[in-house]
């Protein structure tokens, strides 16, 4: 792991230094960004949140030998159902809209990976086809509603009304005080999610015995279907599109779930060769350092696309060292 | 309409071509063929296909195709030489690609800067028939064209021997990775090339794609037609005549999207343009009941190798 990072890192510095910049004090600068304040440290946080959430489920899905790359769709579903269910839950002021809406975050979520899980057992298609072709469908669907029912009239770009104040998300205290933008960061979604994500992985790890080991299965009471553990990572994803619509973005926008799905479940993969107790720790890295190149592009001018090459190619040296040493 | 149809749609088919017909190719040769969406691989090297010396046109498709096959020696390299899994590779080989796309442009196009991104435009490409719509037309031939001597071994016959060693029939695939192994061929070789050969063909793909969309680069320019070929192939079902056939169609449909509705037809484009996936799911039945009856399978994956196994009338994978 080390030296895959160092490699990695090494290859950025080549790249920086190709645009004309001090590598060390990119470097320097992304550090600063990611962890250099309770602020920088909370927006890290907040990043993590549908990466911790959509890569629990995928990780899941793994574990149990189910291949479920559809959480990109499952988390533009489950922000749809957040923002149906706030814009129109009865009382708006009432603290449990948050509750529905991410109970609705979940059920679309879950709904849409029931619709995969449908069609993979119902028509036996494989289900990397069916989850990754309903990644598409589900956006258009997204852009369909917000075109629609959901859309704000009069708004240039497809996008809902803003959620109700109690539909929002709440703010950790002691993270989101200093905050500039304060109502876009630090929301609770990061804790929720390491909170839900680490013994939903253990968890897993019973799945995986149940259905990789036939002796396992007659000896153990647990029997769970291949359907199941893609409703529990439709939900999980769902939530994650659901916290994103309700403590970021607080309406739903087109194309707001882009690229949370396939980095979460690339990430996981990636990392998921390495010790379990250290999966949610990654993730979390990976959400502060893109917090952090935010920070690198301001103070320095490298580009912050940077910090995904930095990303890609460590996956790349971890995949390669860790499945030579198996 | 015949005529918008003809002047529009080989703008948006040509990428979609380029993409499907490297699948069936590669899946001929044990490797899957994961569909690469958005600015990915070939797009890495094409920024600097809009200066100097790639002005020339063929220069501009030997950059990509060089670029694309760089990013696939890559891939090869990890999954082939390592056994990691084809899918987590090559789609975090689509991350890299896509943030070094994002990052060359901005470096190559103003120092850093990370904001407006302006490339000097592709000159538009030599029309092979004067007279006739000319930038629509060269685009719509020359990567087809580029691929015959591909195309050619699209059509070999499926009795050679071919390390295929993962695909829909696993049965067939071990007797054939057997054959392979027993004429003394290196099947990582094989492999190696032949995907490096076909992620090449991304190159040309995306150089037309950039090519018929203003002829400048720009993030997002792909649109995930790498998806839209996957699901062409699906809807062929592997054949690539067919493919190209449903490439053809898919970009008749999003050419006539945005005109569906000025004819006044109550058809969303959203609609239009879902069809294309709903399409292939509908054809894509039947592509998972042949690892039941595999037994046991040995494959790449994630971690290790992963073995196939069946019980109580289910697939299972384990380690």
């Amino acid at each position: 792991m080390t030296i895959a990072i160092g490699l990695s890192l090494i290859s950025a510095a080549l790249l920086v230094a190709m645009s004309g910049h001090n590598p060390l004090a990119a470097f320097a600068a992304m550090a600063t960004g990611a962890v250099g304040s309770p602020h920088q440290i909370g927006v890290a946080l907040n990043r993590a949140t549908p990466y911790l959430l959509a890569g629990g489920g995928v990780a899941i899905c793994f574990r149990a030998g189910v291949i479920n790359i559809g959480a990109e769709g499952q988390i533009a579903l489950g922000g749809s159902g957040a923002a149906a269910v706030a814009l129109h839950w009865p009382d708006s002021a009432s603290a449990l809209a948050v509750v529905a809406a991410l109970l609705g975050a979940a059920a679309f979520g879950a709904l849409w990976a029931a619709v995969a899980t449908a069609i993979h057992l119902g028509r036996r298609v494989h289900e990397v086809l069916v989850t990754l072709l309903l990644n598409f469908v589900a956006l258009l669907l997204v852009q369909q509603v917000l075109s629609g029912p959901l859309g704000q009239s009069g708004a240039g770009f497809l996008q809902s009304p803003a959620m109700p104040a109690a539909a929002t998300l709440w703010q950790l205290p002691g993270l989101g005080c200093e905050c500039r933008i304060s109502d876009r960061a630090c929301r609770g979604g990061g804790i929720v999610a390491g909170a839900l994500a680490h013994p939903l992985w253990l968890r897993s790890a019973r799945h995986r015995g149940v259905r990789a080991a036939p002796r396992l299965t007659r000896a153990s009471p647990f029997r769970v279907s291949p359907g199941a553990v893609m409703l529990l990572a439709g939900a999980l994803a769902g939530l994650a599109g659901g916290v994103e619509v309700l403590g970021v973005h607080h309406r739903l926008i087109e194309g707001f779930s882009l690229g949370f799905g396939f980095k979460g479940r690339n990430r996981r993969a990636a990392w998921g060769a390495r010790a379990s107790r250290r999966r949610t720790g990654m993730r979390s890295s990976s959400a502060m350092l893109e917090a952090g190149s935010q920070s690198m592009q301001r103070q320095i001018g490298v580009p912050s696309a940077l910090i995904f090459v930095i990303e890609g190619v460590t996956m790349l040296f971890v995949l390669a060292a860790t499945v030579r040493r198996a | 309409m015949i005529d918008f149809l003809a002047r529009r749609n080989p703008d948006r088919n040509a990428p979609f071509v380029c993409g499907a017909w490297r699948r069936p190719f590669r899946a001929r040769r044990g490797v899957r063929g994961w569909p690469r969406g958005h600015d990915a691989d070939g797009g890495v090297f094409q920024p600097s296909s809009g200066r100097g010396p790639a002005a020339v046109s063929l220069v501009g498709i030997g950059l990509a195709l060089a670029g694309g096959a760089a990013i696939g020696l890559v891939v090869a390299i990890v999954t082939v030489r390592y056994r990691a899994d084809n899918m987590v590779t090559g789609l975090t080989a689509n991350i890299v690609a896509a943030g070094l796309t994002s990052y060359l442009l901005r470096v190559l196009s103003g120092a850093g800067r990370p904001v407006a991104i302006h490339l000097t435009p592709l000159p538009p490409w030599a029309d092979p028939w004067p007279g006739r719509p000319a930038r629509n037309r060269a685009v719509a031939v020359r990567p087809p064209a580029a691929d015959l001597s591909s195309d050619c071994r699209l059509h070999r016959p499926r009795n050679l021997p071919a390390p295929h060693a993962s695909g829909p029939d696993f049965a067939r695939d071990r007797r054939k990775s057997e054959t392979v192994f027993a004429s003394g061929v290196d099947p990582m070789r094989v492999r190696i090339v032949a995907v490096v050969a076909l992620r090449r063909r991304r190159g040309p793909r995306r150089r037309s794609a950039i090519a018929s969309a203003g002829r400048n680069l720009y993030r997002w320019h792909d649109r995930s037609r790498g998806y839209l070929a996957l699901a062409s192939l699906i809807v062929a079902r592997w054949n690539p005549l067919g493919a190209a056939l449903a490439c053809l169609a898919f970009g008749a449909a999003e050419a006539f999207e945005l005109r569906l509705q000025g004819f006044g037809v109550p058809v969303s484009s959203y609609v239009v343009q879902m069809a294309p996936y709903l399409i292939a799911l509908g054809r894509a039945r039947g592509t998972w009941p042949h690892v039941e009856n595999a037994g046991v399978h040995r494959t790449t994956a994630v971690v290790g190798p992963m073995r196939i196994e069946t019980f109580e009338g289910r697939i299972a994978l384990g380690r």
